[in-house]
């Protein structure tokens, strides 16, 4: 059972989010697993809560514990707990910014093309909920920022 | 929940509120030539939708209500506000609505988070959410009221709009009003914010109206265009699921 029971969270673990190449976990969506003899429990924590991913995002949940043995039910909890980017791992924040984004929670947010240090807000919403899109002012890229709604509200002008 | 039927009545209504006030952003889609507000509508008309059904789980409603309530019910059963079961036009009375229905959802939701334990997780949930679209809504009042050019129009709607937004806080028609004291004060406060709202944006505000009670729609509601709008994508693609998701 031990065996198992580390199974299925190392292929938890391993569930990507259907948008960017970053593990739930690393992001601070995938949150809790219990395990018992017929039954995995998954606590979910999406990012805003009208995320589209969803129903992709519990899909793969249920297909990486059905990898491990397909006889285990899967419950799936949506919890209404504000998710925060301080919830994303320091390997998930090095790994937004291999792919171009910044997280809110970065100690020290750069641009992730050029380094710059004054990253500009450049609007409310994104190309989905929970980025926000800000502007280099050293290179001019736009660059978004992976944001929860606790992220201040700021003036664009 | 039900010790407090007031706060059922109220959560319910408002769900339907933001529902088709979601609903109706959505067609707005894809009629920007400005791709950033098109992006902008769509994320604010997603989210209006799931906290919709977030209140509606909040209830108590499982997954069947609430694809009974949006998909089959009799659209007499519903008691929206005289704002939400209207269709949008023009861009100034998406902008107005947009931001009465942002600033009534907040007034609601921030009071949830004080006085109703049990909502109040998913009430400071929404409400940090409905900021950002209460946010977004004020900085086109800016654009929209100081532009010469868009300034008379503006000014029109708004007054005309506000016009109507009197039962946002009403109670649905019955014998007797258990919660008008709650409600009295919710509309108090939704006023002061809207004023406050304004007048920083340098507007002169239009009189708000008293609250007055809402009304079941009758045969001939935009509101029955509205649900059949959402029902006949179900209908036409009956095997595709239309899942009303917390």
């Amino acid at each position: 059972m031990t065996d198992k029971i580390a199974s299925i969270r190392h292929a938890l673990d391993r569930v990507e989010d259907p948008e960017i190449a970053i593990s739930l976990r690393d992001l601070g969506v995938l949150r809790e697993v219990q395990v018992t003899d017929s039954h995995v429990q998954v606590r979910l924590v999406p990012t805003r809560v009208a995320c589209p991913g969803r129903a992709l995002m519990a899909s793969r949940v249920r297909e990486a514990v059905e990898s491990v043995d397909s006889t285990l039910a899967v419950d799936i909890i949506w919890d209404h707990e504000s998710w925060d980017p301080g919830d994303i791992s320091p390997v998930g924040c090095s790994v937004l910014h291999q792919q171009g984004f910044v997280a809110e929670s970065a100690a020290d947010p750069v641009c992730p093309y050029c380094g710059g240090l004054e990253l500009r807000p450049a609007g409310d919403f994104g190309g989905s909920l929970c980025k926000r899109p800000f502007t280099c002012s050293s290179c001019g890229s736009t660059v978004d920022m992976l944001a929860g709604a606790s992220l201040p509200l700021v003036r664009v002008t | 929940m039900s010790s407090q039927p007031g706060w059922v009545s109220l959560v319910e209504s408002w769900a339907e509120d933001l529902f088709l006030h979601g609903h109706d952003l959505a067609r707005w889609i894809t009629d920007y030539v400005d791709l950033e507000e098109s992006l902008a509508v769509g994320s604010m008309s997603q989210e209006d939708l799931a906290h919709a059904a977030a209140l509606w789980s909040a209830l108590d409603h499982d997954p069947e209500w609430r694809d009974q309530k949006v998909y089959r019910s009799d659209p007499t059963t519903w008691c929206p506000s005289r704002l939400c079961a209207s269709r949008l036009r023009e861009w100034p009375d998406t902008v107005v609505r947009g931001l009465l229905v942002a600033e009534g959802a907040l007034t609601l939701l921030e009071h949830l988070r004080e006085q109703a334990e049990p909502l109040r997780h998913v009430a400071e949930v929404l409400a940090a959410e409905q900021r950002l679209h209460a946010h977004h809504w004020q900085r086109w009042v800016r654009l929209l009221s100081r532009d010469p050019a868009t300034r008379g129009e503006f000014t029109k709607v708004l007054a005309d709009t506000c016009a109507v937004a009197g039962d946002l806080f009403g109670a649905p028609p019955g014998p007797t009003e258990v919660d008008g004291e709650r409600r009295e004060g919710l509309h108090a406060t939704w006023s002061a914010r809207v004023r406050s709202v304004l007048t920083a944006s340098g507007v002169e505000p239009p009189q708000l109206p008293p609250r007055s009670a809402r009304t079941f729609v009758d045969d001939h509601s935009p509101l029955i265009v509205i649900l059949e709008g959402a029902r006949g994508v179900r209908a036409a693609h009956p095997e595709w699921n239309y899942e009303v998701v917390d």
